[in-house]
This record gives C-alpha cells, structure tokens and sequence, in this order.
C-alpha cells in the first residue's frame, strides 16, 4: 500500500514538474501537394442576359442589373463594367482567339443614339474607350461585330428600322467607312482572317457575297442554283461555310458547303446532313470542325468525324475546347 | 487456497479502490497545481463534464484558475484594415497537406491558396440531425473539410447525447443566413467568417457588421487565437485545456489555414489554445480562429477522414463544416 502511494506520487511529480511544462516542440511535415482540378463553380444569377464565354473558356460574362460581370471560371474573381451613368451596352462580343472583348455603347442625345467604341482586356482588369463611330436612330441595334486579328479590321453591323442594314468597316487607325452593298436586307456577316474581305448573306433572295470597298470587290459566289443559301460561318484558314436551304418556306438546311472564295463551287467539299436543321445549330470552329447541335438530345455531334458529346443543362456556346452549358444556375464546361 | 485468494483479490480492490480515492484529493487538493489546473481548465470547456470540476472545488477557486488565463479582446477593426494588410493572389489554386507531431500531439494541417474556394457546409438535415464531417463534405464535392462550430449539446435533456443538428449563434452558407438564434442583430459576438472577396473574419461580430463586410460564410465560435498579427493569448495556455482542437487561419498573402489536433488518447493527449495559436503564427497566420474541438475535431481530405476522431464510433455527428470546394 504505501509502496503504491510513493508510485502514485512520484508519477503525478512527474508529470507536474516535467511533462506538462515543457513547450512542445513540434515537427513538420509536407505529405502531399495537390494542384486543384481548376474547374470553379460559377453561379449565374437567373435574370442575366447576354451570357458569353470567352474563346477558350476561361471567362464568363453577362449584363445584370446595369452591369456587365467578367468572371475567371479558374480562381472565382469577379470584375464588372459598370452601365448606369450616361452610356448603356448595346452589344459586346469576346475575340476569337484572345481574352478580350469588344463593347459598343450608346448614349442617347435627343432622339440619336452615339454609338461608341470600346475594349475590356479581362487578363488585366482595363477597359478602354476607342472612339465614337456613329450616330444611328434610337430604335436602330447592333446586330453583330467580326473582327480578324491579323487585319485588325472591325465591321459592324447595324440594324435600322425595317431591318435594314448599315455596315461599319474600322481599320487599325480607327478610320470609319460605311460598306457599300448592293443589298440593304443582309442576314449573316463574317470577316475573312487573312485578307480584308466581308462575306454576307443577302436576307432577301439568300446569296453570299464577297466584298470590299477599296478594291471595288463585289462578287457573288455562285452555286448551283441562284438563290437558297445561308452564310454560316468562316474559319481560321478563309474557309467560307455556306448552308442549303431546304426550300423557300422554313429556314431550314440540308447541306453544307465549304471552300475557298476563290475557287469554283464545284469544287468545294460538301457534307449532306440527316435531317434537316437551322444553320444556327452549325457550329464552325477555328480549326475547320463542324459541329452540329442537336436540342432535343442535348448533344453536340461533331460532323467530321462523328464523336458525339452530351451536354447538361441548357445550352449557351460553343467555345474552342468545349460546350458552355448552365444547369441549375451553375456554369457547367464540357470538354471535347 | 481459494479463501487465500479470494482474499488476496479483496486486499487488492480496497487498495485500488484507496489508490484513486488519493489521487483525486492529491490532484485536487496537492501541490501539484500544474495538473490540477489543467484537469479543471479541460473540465471546465467540456459541454458536459463541469459538474465533476464544481464537485471537488468552490465556484470561486474554479473561478481563480480558469482567469489566471485570459484571452486578449483585439478586434479588426474594419474593412479598410483587411484590404491594406490582406492580399489574395489571384492565381494560386492549390492545396498541401501537413503532418504535424509533437510530444503531445499529433494533427494535420491544409493550406488553401484560394481563399474564395473555403466555405461553410451544414447537414442536409439541420434541426433533426447532425451529419458527419465528411457525409456534408462529400454532398459538397470538397477536396477538402473541417468540422465547424458547436451545437446544443443534449437529447431530451440527457448530456452526451447530442445529435449535432441544432448549430448554436449564427449560420451563413454560400451567401444565406440558414440559422440564427441572435435575436439582436447588433450584438456582437465571436464567429468565424469570410467574405465574397475571400477575406477571413475572427473576433466579435454583429450580424449586421457581417452584412455589411459581405460575409457570405458565417459560423459562430471563438475565441480568436490571432488578429491583425498580434497573439490573443501571450500568458498561460488559454484557459481550456488540453484536448482536440480544430482551428482555421488566413495569412497575409490570403492562404487559409486548416488545422486538426488529435487527442483524448493515452499516447495523445491534445493540445491547449496556445499550442494551436503558436503553431498557426509559425504558419504564419495573420488571422486565426478557434474552432469546436473535443469529439468533434474532424479533418477530411480526397474521399478519407485523415484524423484520429477519440470517440468509439469514430467521427461526430456535426451541424457544419468549413469546406473547400473542388
């Protein structure tokens, strides 16, 4: 017994005096390093309009509540652009092939609209004013903005009341010219990468035409039939896309063209497609790929080579590497 | 020969039995006030075990220990202090993993380089039942997780049968205020918070101040370890013991800090607070928190608990997590 006694005091000594005092000297460790997948979950909120992805999907973007929100899908960082003093976004569109975006602004002065010019490089937070190019009626809208990196030539279209179209053409020295078309009706537009030529489709009879002003350059390319063809697209080797239509009562088309302007449409390739489709479910990527939506399946088929890819949610774009799609108001990537 | 023995085992059970009764009075009572104050001090932060503290020594003596310790009240003292002294990288996106042993301790720590990834996760069940760390972990498809803040701890009145449902203060989760049983919007108290921007919050907040920080994260514990780069607690070792602890940090250059002390074991005993604040500013901590420790200490990394939880059943059941989305 007092042997135990002596134990149990001679313990509780020692871990008064010695143990619990000691600072604690603690080691270090590294077990792993872990480099996150660097897919973020982005939230759309429900009433965001215009909502974009940039080329390669790094970015999204869209207006809400007067503001248009950059946001980087890698790290969550959000930036916007604010709209409420006196200009307002009529149109914004990402580059091809850079993180950057076009804006064009309007303020309203009587009963004009001026437009202006600007530029939101996402990489680095800045926005810049380019310059006003025009002065347009109130009801009129941009409809559309292609640029070519390598040209460094911007056209945009307008559309007025009726539907008519005026055609902006800025050079890199930020000189406006207005196009000159024989059409006032024009449906699609797309820019040449390699040289400075416009293609449109006329939105009356449905032809494409090539053209540019400074070399007088206006020819129609010529199909089989005179009339019935949709333009679709452009890719980064001047490929010109060009849809058939079906027949003149619905929109619809069976079969797509695509070659160079230069060349005979004879000799263009062609791809006949299943079941006829509306040229903006074609998708035309940089590379060449056509890529074929198809809604009621939520699947992108790609009609070069037939691999197939299921998308969730809803459909919002095509980027270099993927399909953009939102599904419960998250941004959803799927990769090809 | 059996009377012998039985007698033997008789001699043997009283001296046992005179044995512990010894050390009670000698850990209670002697002069081994090192041990004494820190079995009071980890009675004392126990939710269910105070009553064996007030059994052996008065309300005042109790009192005298557990404030030889204090824990200093720095505050933040505002957005404009965060935003100077705070700077979130924007493209770090990784996590590491840490093993951490002392002579006493042993735990892990995670580092999150994105601040804005680390957000509070609550059981799909709140006010029935609590989940475990990892169950509301994988519903949120995180990499990585904690367990977070405390819960009312009885069933029916009965101590030590909490199921973890009911989170006690204030519960924000991706933006919402989920729970709340502050009824006075300007009353401050401790929390553990972030903000949309990714900026880490400790120390006593009103849920209005929370709102205006644009804290999207919120669960209410304390106290804070580390403000503004300054220790809490410079004397003494905190005031609550040795035991598990769960802990979370944010350095100057925005990296969150996560922290998991096992303990409650013979080999492991646990941590005080100021074990976890030194280790945390060795880290280099700016801000740092603490969180529910005790049974509850749970740390979940890539689809495994990678803690030791001291319970039998291993982890427990938990009304929120601090989590870091894949």
């Amino acid at each position: 017994m007092v042997v135990g006694l002596i134990f149990e005091i001679c313990v509780l000594y020692y871990i008064d005096r010695f143990y619990l005092p000691t600072k604690e000297n603690y080691t270090i460790k590294l077990i792993e390093k872990n480099n996150l997948n660097k897919n973020f979950n982005i939230t759309v909120p429900k009433e965001a309009k215009n909502i974009k992805v940039s080329h390669n999907g790094k970015y999204i973007s869209y207006y809400f509540e007067s503001k248009l929100y950059i946001i980087d899908t890698e790290t969550g960082k959000e930036n916007h652009i604010n709209f409420d003093d006196e200009y307002n976004l009529s149109y914004y569109k990402w580059l091809s092939d850079r993180d950057r975006i076009l804006l064009i602004e309007n303020k309203v002065i009587d009963d004009k609209k001026e437009l202006k010019l600007s530029y939101y490089d996402s990489d680095n937070n800045v926005k810049k004013d380019v310059f006003d190019f025009a002065k347009v009626d109130n009801k009129s809208y941009i409809s559309d903005i292609q640029m070519s990196t390598l040209t460094n030539i911007i056209y945009i279209k307008v559309n007025h009341i009726g539907d008519r179209c005026s055609i902006y053409r800025i050079d890199i020295s930020n000189n406006i010219q207005r196009v000159k078309t024989k059409h006032f009706f024009i449906n699609s537009i797309a820019e040449l990468v390699h040289e400075d030529k416009l293609v449109y489709e006329d939105d009356v009879y449905h032809n494409i035409f090539v053209v540019n002003n400074i070399l007088k350059y206006n020819k129609k390319i010529q199909f089989q039939e005179n009339e019935g063809y949709v333009l679709i697209g452009v890719d980064k080797l001047d490929n010109i896309y060009v849809g058939k239509l079906q027949n003149k009562y619905n929109n619809k088309i069976i079969e797509i063209y695509y070659g160079n302007y230069n060349t005979e449409t004879s000799n263009w390739n062609s791809i006949k497609l299943d079941f006829a489709t509306y040229k903006s479910n074609i998708y035309i990527q940089n590379n060449g790929t056509i890529l074929e939506r198809i809604p009621i399946e939520s699947i992108i088929v790609n009609l070069s080579d037939g691999k197939k890819y299921k998308y969730k949610g809803v459909f919002l774009q095509i980027y270099d590497k993927g399909i953009a799609s939102i599904f419960d108001s998250k941004l959803i990537k799927t990769e090809f | 020969m059996i009377c012998e023995v039985i007698k033997l085992l008789k001699c043997i059970i009283l001296e046992v039995f005179f044995m512990i009764i010894i050390l009670f009075f000698l850990v209670f009572y002697g002069p081994f006030h090192n041990i004494r104050d820190v079995v009071i001090k980890s009675l004392m932060t126990t939710m269910n075990h105070k009553w064996i503290a007030e059994l052996f020594l008065s309300n005042k003596k109790i009192d005298q220990i557990m404030n030889k310790q204090i824990v200093k009240d720095i505050s933040q003292s505002g957005k404009c202090r965060l935003e100077r002294d705070i700077n979130i990288s924007n493209n770090e996106n990784g996590i590491e993993l840490y093993e951490i042993k002392g002579n006493r301790f042993k735990g892990k720590i995670i580092l999150v380089y994105n601040p804005r990834r680390v957000k509070v996760g609550y059981t799909s069940k709140i006010g029935k039942e609590g989940q475990t760390t990892s169950e509301i972990a994988k519903r949120y498809n995180a990499i990585a997780a904690i367990n977070g803040g405390g819960f009312k701890g009885s069933n029916d009145g009965i101590a030590w049968a909490g199921t973890g449902e009911t989170p006690r203060g204030i519960l924000m989760s991706d933006g919402k205020l989920i729970y709340n049983d502050i009824k006075d919007k300007y009353k401050k108290s401790d929390v553990m918070a972030l903000t949309k921007e990714g900026y880490l919050l400790v120390g006593k907040y009103s849920l209005n101040q929370l709102v205006k920080l644009k804290a999207s994260e919120v669960i209410s514990f304390g106290p804070p370890l580390i403000v503004n780069g300054r220790k809490t607690i410079e004397n003494g070792d905190g005031g609550w013991g040795i035991a598990p602890r769960t802990a979370i940090g944010q350095r100057k250059d925005g990296v969150i800090i996560l922290l998991a002390i096992d303990g409650r074991r013979v080999n492991c005993l646990g941590a005080t607070l100021k074990e976890v604040q030194d280790i945390l500013f060795d880290f280099g901590a700016y801000n740092a928190v603490n969180l529910d420790g005790g049974f509850s200490t749970t740390m979940y990394y890539n689809g495994k608990v990678i803690n030791n939880p001291p319970d039998i059943l291993g982890e427990r059941c938990v009304p929120t997590i601090v989590y870091v989305e894949k």
